[in-house]
């Protein structure tokens, strides 16, 4: 790891620690709040979901909800509050970088990193709240999935953050985009339970290949091949996008 | 002298425009080079291309013996670039902004602090170390980035508009200080203001539409030019007619009016006498001529060459 590198982690960190509350806290507490208000509300209803308890079921996605919106939260603020306003970028490319493809790994890795932090708290909160068994986990496959989905949405966050002002649209972007998405996906119940020609619909959204994939992984213990597969071409299919959109400086 | 830049036969196009055109100069070590023209007229793009910010559209450079093309991250280490916009980091605070710099360029926690200290500490901003930038005024921002640059104790700076915007006393500071480090560096700085080229600069270029139309030490450029092409008049009463009639006359290139004192900057000193019959009678108080300044010159300069053209 160069210099550069070091001082892209450096800063996060001091960011990390100043706004604990805003970034971590709040980061974690949209979905735990999501958790225990879905959980509650309709454990006594549904009762056991393919053969799970309602809150074990819960589990899966809410991690997967909590690592993709703070991947796509640390990189798309990143480029639009410093590219877009400040031209910061510019600053940084000066120092110890061998070219914009370090800078744009380097945020990629912190998105990725700081995401499966936010998840493991999650992933820890929401296990021991639910007193859920992990020992049937298929470890593997469980954490491929949570680390495609970090890559993937910190790479659209990327995306986004080249093109989008920072401010309100970013926001409403998580509200109104990433959170549906994983929702319709099936965070809180099995898409079965839609019609046929929805579930169609949401059987191709790259969300529910995450979601399915992991849902399978912790809940059953099997990996599903055909899913980490779309999976693995998805993230592939992303941050090449991601890559090319950020364009090439004249010299690099 | 070892030379620290060579560019041959820069040229930079976007598009259809070409910013910088042809363009060839070497700087030694250890001097003060200054880049003056219109806006425009491809100065910052120049320094982009120096600062392997932008690679150029045609043409070779080395800065510091590495290959501008060919080595634009090794340049990077060795060079310290301030551009036009002030650009911090406003989420940290100066020390932060200034400890960030200082890892990005891979300085020891120690060497940065005592850099970091004896830097705030020259250029009085000790007290607001702490503080984010939003809160403070633009010409501080701009000696913050200015600072900032020089943490890294760059071989080669190179500064668009250094000053502007900084208080004389504060500019002066930043002077004495580069002076002061001028045998380990070289600066290449943009400027408009034709003062402090006087004041600090061993040489100089005028740029005009991309192209380089004047190069060399201050002297030399005022050497070039006659002694006393301008002339200062001061009249009784200001009449609109008259100016104008100066103004438009063949061998003025250029008038400017403060109250009633004309400044007037002529084509050759011979034109004096005729300027005088321009005036109405009993209207001329006084008529001196004065000593070419650089920003005289740099007018004649370019006025010229726009005659030329036409």
């Amino acid at each position: 790891m160069n210099n550069a590198y070091r001082a892209l982690w450096w800063r996060e960190f001091v960011l990390y620690r100043r706004n604990f509350i805003g970034e971590g806290v709040l980061n974690l507490l949209l979905p735990l709040i999501f958790f225990l208000f879905l959980g509650m509300g309709f454990q006594q209803i549904v009762g056991k979901i393919d053969g799970v308890a309602y809150f074990e079921f819960l589990i899966p996605g809410m991690v997967l909800l909590t690592i993709a919106l703070s991947a796509f939260e640390t990189t798309s603020w990143f480029y639009a509050t410093n590219r877009r306003n400040q031209q910061w970028q510019e600053v940084i490319l000066m120092g110890d970088f061998p070219n914009k493809r370090s800078l744009f790994l380097s945020q990629i890795l912190i998105g990725i990193v700081k995401s499966l932090f936010h998840g493991l708290v999650i992933f820890l909160i929401t296990v021991f709240l639910s007193g859920a068994s992990v020992s049937q986990i298929n470890i593997q496959a469980f954490l491929a999935f949570v680390l495609f989905t970090a890559i993937q949405f910190s790479a659209l966050g990327h995306i986004v953050g080249l093109y989008v002002k920072p401010g309100p649209l970013l926001g409403r972007l998580v509200i109104f985009l990433i959170f549906p998405l994983f929702i319709v996906s099936g965070i809180g119940w099995n898409i079965s339970q839609y019609t046929p020609v929805f579930e169609k619909i949401i059987y191709w959204l790259p969300t529910y290949t995450l979601m399915h994939g992991t849902q399978s992984a912790f809940l059953k213990g099997v990996i599903q091949n055909f899913a980490l597969i779309v999976t693995i071409v998805e993230t592939g299919v992303i941050v090449g996008v991601a890559q090319l959109l950020t364009g090439t400086r004249d010299d690099v | 002298m070892a030379v620290s830049i060579t560019l041959r036969n820069i040229t930079k196009k976007f598009g259809a425009v070409t910013a910088v055109n042809n363009l060839s100069f070497g700087v030694e070590h250890g001097t003060i080079f200054a880049i003056v023209g219109p806006s425009g007229c491809g100065k910052s793009t120049l320094l982009k291309i120096m600062a392997t910010m932008l690679a150029p559209s045609q043409g070779s450079g080395y800065i510091n013996g590495q290959n501008l093309i060919a080595r634009p991250w090794q340049i990077r280490q060795q060079i310290g670039y301030m551009g036009q916009r002030v650009i911090l980091d406003e989420q940290l605070t100066i020390l932060e902004n200034f400890v960030f710099h200082c890892k990005l360029h891979g300085l020891d926690d120690q060497e940065a602090e005592a850099r970091i200290l004896g830097l705030a500490e020259r250029f009085d901003l000790m007290d607001i170390l702490h503080e984010l930038p939003e809160s403070l005024a633009y010409g501080v921002r701009r000696k913050i980035q200015l600072v900032r640059t020089l943490l890294t104790q760059p071989k080669i700076l190179l500064l668009d508009e250094p000053t502007r915007s900084l208080d004389r006393q504060t500019a002066l500071k930043i002077w004495d200080y580069l002076k002061e480090h001028r045998s380990s560096l070289t600066i290449v700085m943009i400027t408009s203001s034709m003062a402090e080229v006087e004041h600090v600069a061993d040489r100089l270029i005028i740029m005009n539409r991309g192209h380089i139309l004047v190069d060399g030490s201050v002297d030399e450029i005022l050497y070039a030019q006659q002694p006393n092409l301008v002339l200062e008049a001061t009249v009784r009463d200001y009449a609109e007619e008259e100016y104008r009639t100066i103004r438009d006359a063949e061998f003025v290139l250029g008038i400017s009016r403060n109250e009633n004192v004309y400044e007037i900057i002529t084509k050759s000193p011979a034109a004096q006498a005729q300027i005088i019959q321009l005036f109405k009678p009993g209207n001329l108080v006084a008529f001196i001529p004065r000593r070419t300044r650089l920003a005289d010159a740099f007018i004649h300069t370019l006025i010229q060459e726009q005659m030329i053209d036409e």
